[in-house]
């Protein structure tokens, strides 16, 4: 051990625990309580939650004493629960989970976790067993996350005599010290479980000492003792027929709505069959074991001997039961270091640990090694980082060399980190990067556990995944996977989109459209394939298991999601997205029916930049028929464009009125227009009636230069006016003499909707020379910034050919009125270099969107 | 004259076998008594060489290295094994000193040193002639003098190479084949002739992150060694405490009055300086310059010899913000900008509260402007 002389260098079976130096007196009563209730049939057992090597002398506690009752902290309530976590089929990574206000927590179970490890000797020795804690709805939040669990040690983490152990035994934290202590211990010394168990003691007691009376009543540690103690006392060999069973109440009060198939539902609900346990036939006299976690254990010897400190504990809370459920858990939400706070870091690699102490043949210490640094070196290869196994090898030895320099027996954690950051890392970054990814996923692995269908999860959770799993989507683990659908050609992926889109829509955080062809923001519609990444987490099932309250299948979780997005009176674009995403989804009988509004609001409409909108919208599902069954919404959405078509035709008729400002702004609405014309075809019915009011306003010598401009621009593009009367036209308005602001705006109307007017049309080129060659050169200069705006419309290649052509009007070379640039390649890729380190700083200050801008 | 001639006392800086013989020969008892496993080659046990660098309380071993026990295990086990140790770290950080620590414990001598520079050259790794010899008697044992990296591996003991990443890429490469083959060829005295390294032998290198830095170092030689990096000390009142301790070390007798204040002034200035970020989380533009504890106990020691010879006997904080400029400005145009930012954003604010302050801001505005 580390910190203690060379000279008294014990054997490894002889680790003294820090109770065998000078032991505070409150301490050492404790210890002597723990031994005189053991010898009485009553084994309070301290442990650390999901700790081996607690787990393995809690199996040799319990082969030895065989109690006919185990208590267990843990919600009371989940005492209903019991058997679905005594099913054979139950594998873990499991949690039991509760929801509470917006909340909620979890009671995750790893197969080495104490907890579990009691509650299945139970199960199959038919002992009574019982969850003993306060209720998990009465615990206040330690934190204001929303996800918490109920294990958390946050008091072993802030203790001051732990952080001292600490420092005495050059460890870096709480967590290596109980590595230390305890954790990397030889098998056979775990299973003296007395011995092993008065060391948790005085480890926990030791920071037990430290906590303010205060906190522990704020945080409820002492409410929830003294619910524990009292079911203790109601479960003690002599005390009577169980009354009331202390917190663990056979008969939640709440009893929850029957679909929603909670742990608290009546036994009917599934096959599992959720009997009490708390009422077993079977259930007989003789020893009692109670696993709590160490930290409380101290206080319950008090209150069990009505030491002074007993006076502390409240009066115990009657337990008003609640709804839970069973959910797949994962090591990477069990590993604290995401967050959590609760339980040993890496549960990856103390499952490992555990697997390796506990099969037979088991693989030892070498091999627990060798194991672990091979994954995490083909993780590494993966990633593209070539290790060669002279490395490997050299990362098991030096493990094996830490933990013998250390003194553990088994190599741990944090001898395991230190091997391969010293034998793998070859710079100053430590572990990080490739190296920092492959630990993860070793040492914290993404795999689901397992809960037997429908007795403990809500009957919606089971439907989804389910119906997930008949779609092929692979939900073995909560990693996030891709997929890409061919949804125009492939009807099989068509109704797997259409899943992944309602689960999106219902809000369960299990898929999202990250590329390809996206109706719904109505981008890259040009190509084949969508692209979507789905993951199946116990986020997805907590949602789940939240939603089932009021909704029994996703079709109806749907629909509620939709109800609540209608609510009252939805504005113009509000609708047409959720009709898109209703197409997406498939469900076209929604679809027609929300048509009916759509039309409703189109007739309605008074912007018309949200009606052109609406009905590209619309008419984007009608034409891309192929990529998602419209069926009979098709005619129904193309009748509402007839009617979009008169409301805009409406709208126009109002436009003569605008300010030079708000006409600017409308110019690109008629834009919008005027592409929705073409994409409509020329049979579409209402497309007169909207060229019936571009003429008008065309004519209007009182609208806005700028709207006449794209006016002329929308007769020209669509055939409204033949070529001739379009450059009449333009030479009409820009005759001699004319005012320059409107001759500028003019052509930025004409530009922005029909740029090919002036390309192609010589005559209409011609009169435009005109009238910018005859301006002054103030009017010019005047007029300048906007001409500049109005010719960015244009794409490169056509502003040559334009310059081409002015050039050849006015008798010069397009080369001699270009203005070249000549800039020096260095200069020139400074500053292309300056633009990266600029865009990289803004996208590192979360500024990437100005960027995109 | 050697050192060896003169008492310990008299020499200026000791090598560290020779300041702590002591320790060393009480755990060199310690492990002959508990029968414990040594290495071949090493003079004590890896448990017992890890107790003379972090201290051993019952056997009345000081600890010599601050910060992180880990990293002395990692190093100890490193150096069981085949590969050899390279410490990295911003310059400061004690990686040398443990370098010698872990050499004087192992070896019993951290002598046998190569200093890197750009001056460096093989046969400073290798081996060079007695050119008088040579030419009189020809390549001959005699003749041969051989660098400290071949007596280490003639007598099996831990070779050092400090600041490796100053020397040339291709004199750090002569280090490839000496570390994978363990042998050292010396063609001049006959085809045969080699030198084979001994059980015990290794090589504990440094590398400076401000210089060069490791990564123009050739994958080859990267490959023979396990990397550790040193850190900075991160706890303030931990530093604190060491640099009184050094100042104590350094001085002795000589060490004038400072008070509490007054080395706070000097820990806190140095790690505002260091990290960039003051205690309270202000923004302080960082210097080029290193600001490493050692340099705070060179500054330390620099306004304690002011105080004592030139000053009142007290040191106080202007005497500290005096020294700071020795350190804090070696050249670096922007670092003066720099510290007057940090005199203008953080030690004026400290001025209005604190009287050490004060003296600091006033004597700073005296050499800054």
């Amino acid at each position: 051990m580390k910190g203690r002389t060379v000279t008294v260098r014990p054997a490894p079976t002889a680790r003294p625990g820090p109770a065998e130096r000078a032991v505070p007196p409150r301490l050492q009563r404790a210890l002597d309580s723990l031994t005189r209730w053991g010898e009485r049939g009553v084994h309070l057992v301290p442990v650390r939650h999901h700790s081996p090597a607690c787990s393995l002398a809690l199996t040799a506690l319990l082969a030895e004493v065989r109690p006919a009752t185990v208590l267990i902290e843990g919600p009371a309530e989940y005492t209903a629960a019991l058997p679905a976590l005594q099913d054979p089929r139950t594998v873990p990574p499991v949690a039991v989970l509760s929801l509470s206000g917006p909340g909620a927590t979890y009671y995750p179970l790893a197969e080495f976790s104490p907890e579990w490890v009691a509650l299945r000797w139970a199960g199959r020795h038919d002992a009574t067993a019982a969850f003993i804690d306060l209720d998990a709805a009465a615990r206040p939040s330690q934190d204001n996350g929303v996800a918490r669990t109920l294990q958390a040690e946050y008091h072993l983490a802030r203790s001051a005599a732990i952080a001292e152990l600490a420092r005495r035994l050059g460890c870096r934290d709480h967590d290596e010290v109980w590595e230390h202590l305890f954790e990397d211990r030889d098998s056979r010394e775990l299973t003296e479980w007395r011995r092993f168990f008065t060391g948790t003691l005085a480890w926990a007691g030791l920071a037990r000492l430290d906590a303010d009376r205060e906190v522990l009543d704020a945080d409820a540690t002492h409410a929830r003792e003294a619910v524990m103690v009292k079911a203790i006392r109601d479960h003690l060999p002599g005390a009577g027929p169980h009354p009331g069973r202390g917190g663990a109440s056979a008969e939640p009060r709440n009893r929850p709505e029957a679909h929603t198939g909670s742990l608290g539902a009546p036994a009917s609900d599934g096959p599992g069959g959720l009997t009490d346990p708390g009422v077993r036939p079977g259930s007989r006299r003789g020893p009692v074991v109670v696993v709590t976690g160490a930290f409380h254990t101290l206080a319950l010897l008090e209150a069990l001997d009505g030491a002074p400190e007993a006076a502390w504990l409240p009066r115990p809370e009657e337990s008003r039961g609640g709804e839970c459920w069973l959910v797949r858990y994962d090591f990477a939400r069990l590993d604290s270091l995401g967050g959590y706070g609760a339980g040993i870091p890496s549960p990856s690699f103390w499952a490992r640990a555990w697997r390796a102490r506990t099969a037979t043949p088991g693989a030892g210490p070498g091999g627990l090694v060798t194991d672990v640094v091979l994954d995490v070196v083909a993780a590494l290869r993966e990633l593209g980082e070539p290790v060669g196994t002279a490395h490997a090898q050299a990362a098991v030895d030096h493990a094996l060399g830490l933990a013998a320099l250390r003194g553990r027996a088994w190599p741990g954690r944090t001898d395991l980190l230190d091997a391969l950051n010293s034998c793998l890392v070859k710079d100053d970054t430590g572990v990080s990067g490739n190296l920092g990814e492959a630990v993860t996923t070793v040492f914290a692995d993404r795999g689901l556990g397992q809960v037997p269908p429908l007795t403990a999860s809500p009957p919606l959770v089971e439907r989804v995944r389910r119906e997930a799993e008949s779609l092929r989507l692979n939900l073995t683990d909560s990693s996030e996977r891709r997929t890409n659908l061919d949804t125009a050609r492939n009807p099989s992926h068509r109704r797997k989109r259409e899943f992944l889109a309602r689960t999106r829509f219902a809000g369960l955080g299990f898929a999202r459209q990250v590329g390809g062809a996206d109706l719904v923001a109505g981008v890259s519609l040009g190509q084949l394939v969508e692209q979507w990444v789905y993951a199946w987490t116990p986020a997805v099932e907590t949602v789940l298991v939240r939603a089932s309250q009021t909704a029994p299948t996703l079709e109806a979780l749907v629909l509620e999601h939709l109800a609540e997005r209608l609510g009252d009176e939805p504005t113009l674009p509000e609708l047409t997205k959720v009709l898109t995403e209703l197409v997406v989804m498939g469900m076209d009988e929604d679809a027609a029916r929300l048509s009916t509004s759509l039309e409703a609001a189109i007739s309605q409409a008074g912007d018309l930049d949200e009606l052109v909108d609406a009905l590209h919208t619309t008419t984007t599902l009608v034409q891309g028929t192929g990529r998602a069954f419209t069926g009979a919404l098709a005619p129904r959405l193309a009748a509402t464009a007839s009617t979009g078509l008169a409301t805009a035709a409406y709208l126009l008729s109002d436009m003569a009125g605008l300010t030079d400002d708000e006409a600017d702004v409308a110019v690109d609405t008629l834009a919008s227009l005027r592409d929705l014309l073409t994409r409509l075809g020329p049979e579409q019915a209402g497309r007169q009636d909207v060229l019936r009011e571009v003429e008008a306003l065309r004519r209007n010598p009182g609208a806005p230069a700028v709207l006449a401009g794209a006016c002329t621009g929308i007769a020209a593009s669509t055939g409204g006016l033949p070529a001739r009367q379009v450059s009449d036209a333009v030479t009409a308005q820009l005759c001699t003499g004319a005012d320059p602001g409107r001759v500028a705006g003019f052509l930025v109307g004409l530009l922005r909707t029909s740029p090919d007017v002036v390309l192609h049309d010589r005559d209409t080129l011609v009169a435009v020379t005109a009238a910018l060659t005859s301006l002054s050169e103030e009017s010019f200069m005047a007029v300048l910034p906007d001409l500049r705006r109005g010719f960015t419309t244009l794409r490169p290649i056509e502003t040559h050919r334009l310059a081409e052509q002015v050039a050849g009007l006015t008798g010069t070379q397009a080369s001699e009125i270009d203005v070249v640039w000549d800039l020096d390649a260095g200069l020139a890729e400074l500053g292309q270099h300056l633009e990266h380190q600029l865009v990289a700083g803004l996208e590192r200050d979360g500024l990437g969107q100005w960027v995109a801008q | 004259m050697t050192t060896a001639s003169l008492p310990p006392r008299a020499v200026l800086r000791p090598p560290a076998e020779e300041r702590w013989a002591d320790e060393l020969e009480v755990l060199a008892r310690a492990d002959a008594e508990a029968g414990a496993e040594i290495p071949f080659g090493w003079r004590l046990s890896p448990r017992a060489v890890r107790a003379f660098i972090v201290g051993d309380e019952a056997l009345g071993v000081t600890r010599k290295f601050y910060g992180d026990d880990p990293l002395v295990d990692r190093a100890v086990v490193t150096l069981l094994g085949r590969q050899g140790l390279m410490l990295v770290g911003e310059p400061g950080t004690a990686k040398s000193m443990l370098s010698e620590l872990l050499a004087a414990a192992i070896s019993g001598t951290s002598t046998l040193t190569v200093q890197g520079s750009a001056g460096t050259t093989e046969d400073h790794i290798r081996y060079s002639w007695n050119y008088a010899l040579l030419i009189a008697e020809g390549p001959s044992r005699r003749a041969l003098v051989p660098s400290p990296i071949y007596q280490a591996m003639e007598s099996g003991r831990l070779a050092r190479f400090e600041e490796i990443t100053r020397c040339p890429p291709e004199i750090q490469d002569t280090l490839v084949s000496v570390l994978s083959e363990k042998q050292l060829m010396v063609p001049e005295l006959g085809d045969a002739y080699r030198v084979s390294a001994a059980h015990g032998f290794n090589v504990i290198a440094t590398a400076n992150l401000r210089d060069r830095g490791v990564h123009e170092m050739s994958a080859a030689l990267k490959r023979r060694f396990n990397f550790e990096t040193v850190r900075p000390i991160a706890d303030r009142a931990f530093e604190a405490e060491l640099i009184s301790r050094a100042l104590e070390a350094e001085l002795g007798e000589q060490r004038p009055a400072m008070s509490p204040e007054v080395l706070d002034v000097l820990v806190t200035a140095f790690a505002d300086l260091r990290t960039g970020t003051t205690a309270t989380g202000t923004t302080v533009k960082r210097p080029e310059a290193v600001m490493s504890t050692a340099e705070a106990v060179n500054v330390g020691v620099a306004a304690s010899m002011s105080a004592r010879y030139l000053g009142d006997g007290t040191v106080h904080a202007a005497d500290i913000a005096r020294q700071l400029v020795g350190v804090a400005l070696k050249g670096e145009e922007d670092d003066v900008q720099r510290m007057r930012f940090y005199v203008d954003s953080v030690v004026r604010e400290r001025a209005r509260g604190s009287a050490q302050w004060r003296g600091f801001l006033d004597a700073a505005r005296e050499l800054w402007g």
